[in-house]
C-alpha cells in the first residue's frame, strides 16, 4: 500500500517536483499544497501518513500549523518533518535535526534523503 | 554586523528555495533522461554546482552569525587533539606527517570548543591545500611571555602587552607560503587563492571573527624555512600574571 505524503509549501515549483521525485518511485501518493492555512483541510480530507511543512509561508507559518494540527485529534499523530529555507547554526552541521520534537530538513535537499527520512520516520 | 546578518539570512533564503528546485529538478530529469556518459557529466556537474552554492550560503551564514560564544573552561589541547583526529585521514591522504608540540601546563581557558575547533580545522585544511602532497604540519601550544615587539607584531587588535604571559598557538606548514597581495587580504571575507569551486574565501575571515569573540588575536606570515605559519594568542584567566 502507497504511502501518502502532504507536501505544504509555498514554492509551487518545489512542491510539483516533490510530487514527481516521491510518485515516481511508485511507493507514495502526494498531495501538494502551496499555503499552510490549506494544511488542515488538506490533512482532513487526504489522511497522510505524513506531512513535509515549509517554515515560512505568507499566510501561516509552519509552526502554527504545527499548533492546529497538535490540537486536533484527528490529525495530532501524524508524523511531520519541517522542510526550510531557514537557516540557523544547527543546520549548518547536519541536514537533519531534531527541533522541538519535530524533524527538520534543510533545503537544499535531496530525493534520496527525502525517501530515506519518510521511511526511517515511518518505520 | 547585524545587518550583515540580516542580509545573508534573506538571501539564504531566497537561494535555498531555488536551489532545492534545482537539485530534486535534477534528481528527477537524471532518472528521466536515458543516460550515457555525457548526460551523467552534465548531471554530476549540476549537483556538484547546487553543492558549491549551498556551501557558499552556509559560509555566509558563518560569517555573519558568529556573534556568540558558548564559554566553557576547557583545554585547549584538547580541542587540537580532537581536531587533529578529524583530519588525520585527509594527511594520511595527502602523505602529510603531522607533529604537535602540546606543552602539558597549559591551564584552562574560557572557550567555546567546538567553534575553536572549527578554526583549527580551517586552519588544518588551508595547510593541507598548501602542501598539496608531502610535507610536514606542525601544531604547538605554549605558555609564552611576550618579551619583545616581535611577538605583538602578530596581534592586531591590540590586547596583549609587553610581559603579559598569554596562550601562545601556531599551526605551521610546508606548504608553498603566502604573497605579500594574500598577506593583505587573508582575512578579508571572500579572498580566496584556490581555485574557483574549491574555496568560499570565508573560511579565514570566519576564524578571525571566532578568534575575535575569543578575545584572542590571530595573524598569519611566511617561515624562514618555507611554508606558512599562523600565531595565535589568548588570554589567561589569570591575566597572565
Amino acid at each position: 500500500m502507497k504511502k501518502r505524503i502532504l507536501v505544504v509549501d509555498d514554492e509551487k515549483a518545489l512542491t510539483r517536483i516533490i510530487k514527481l521525485n516521491l510518485e515516481r518511485t511508485g511507493n507514495y501518493e502526494v498531495r501538494t499544497e502551496n499555503m499552510g492555512s490549506m494544511a488542515v483541510p488538506a490533512a482532513k480530507e487526504f489522511k497522510p501518513d505524513l506531512i513535509f511543512l515549509d517554515v515560512m509561508m505568507p499566510d501561516m507559518g509552519g509552526e502554527d500549523v504545527v499548533a492546529l494540527l497538535k490540537e486536533d485529534s484527528e490529525l495530532s499523530n501524524i508524523a511531520l518533518v519541517f522542510l526550510t529555507a531557514i537557516v540557523t547554526k544547527e543546520e549548518t552541521q547536519s541536514i537533519e535535526t531534531d527541533i522541538g520534537g519535530n524533524l527538520f530538513l534543510a533545503k537544499p535537499v535531496n530525493t534520496k534523503e527525502l525517501i530515506a527520512t519518510i521511511e526511517r520516520v515511518l518505520s | 554586523m547585524e545587518s550583515i546578518g540580516r542580509l545573508a539570512a534573506g538571501v539564504a533564503h531566497e537561494v535555498k528555495n531555488p536551489l532545492a528546485i534545482i537539485q530534486m529538478g535534477v534528481d528527477y530529469l537524471s532518472q528521466e533522461i536515458s543516460a550515457d556518459a555525457t548526460v551523467d557529466e552534465v548531471i554530476n556537474d549540476m549537483h556538484d554546482a547546487v553543492r558549491r552554492a549551498d556551501v557558499v550560503i552556509k559560509g555566509l551564514l558563518d560569517f555573519s552569525r558568529d556573534k556568540e560564544l558558548r564559554l566553557v573552561a576547557g583545554n585547549i589541547n584538547e580541542v587540537i587533539e580532537s581536531s587533529l583526529h578529524l583530519v588525520a585521514h585527509e594527511m594520511r591522504q595527502r602523505n602529510i606527517e603531522v607533529s604537535s608540540n602540546l606543552a602539558d601546563d597549559i591551564p584552562a581557558i574560557n572557550l567555546d570548543a567546538n567553534k575553536m575547533q572549527q578554526v583549527l580545522i580551517n586552519l588544518f585544511m588551508n595547510s593541507a591545500h598548501a602542501i598539496e602532497r608531502e610535507g610536514e604540519l606542525i601544531v604547538t601550544s605554549c605558555l609564552r611571555t611576550l618579551d619583545s615587539n616581535a611577538d605583538l607584531v602578530y596581534d592586531h587588535e591590540n590586547r596583549f602587552k609587553l610581559g603579559e604571559k598569554v596562550l601562545w598557538m601556531e599551526v605551521e606548514d610546508t606548504g608553498t607560503g603566502i604573497t605579500d597581495e594574500a598577506s593583505v587580504k587573508i582575512f578579508d571575507p571572500f579572498y580566496t587563492t584556490k581555485p574557483v569551486g574549491e574555496g568560499t574565501g570565508l573560511g579565514l575571515s570566519v576564524s578571525r571573527n571566532i578568534i575575535n569573540l575569543h578575545e584572542g588575536s590571530i595573524d598569519i606570515h611566511n617561515r624562514k624555512q618555507g611554508g606558512a605559519a599562523v600565531v595565535m594568542m589568548f588570554k589567561l584567566s589569570d591575566g597572565g600574571k
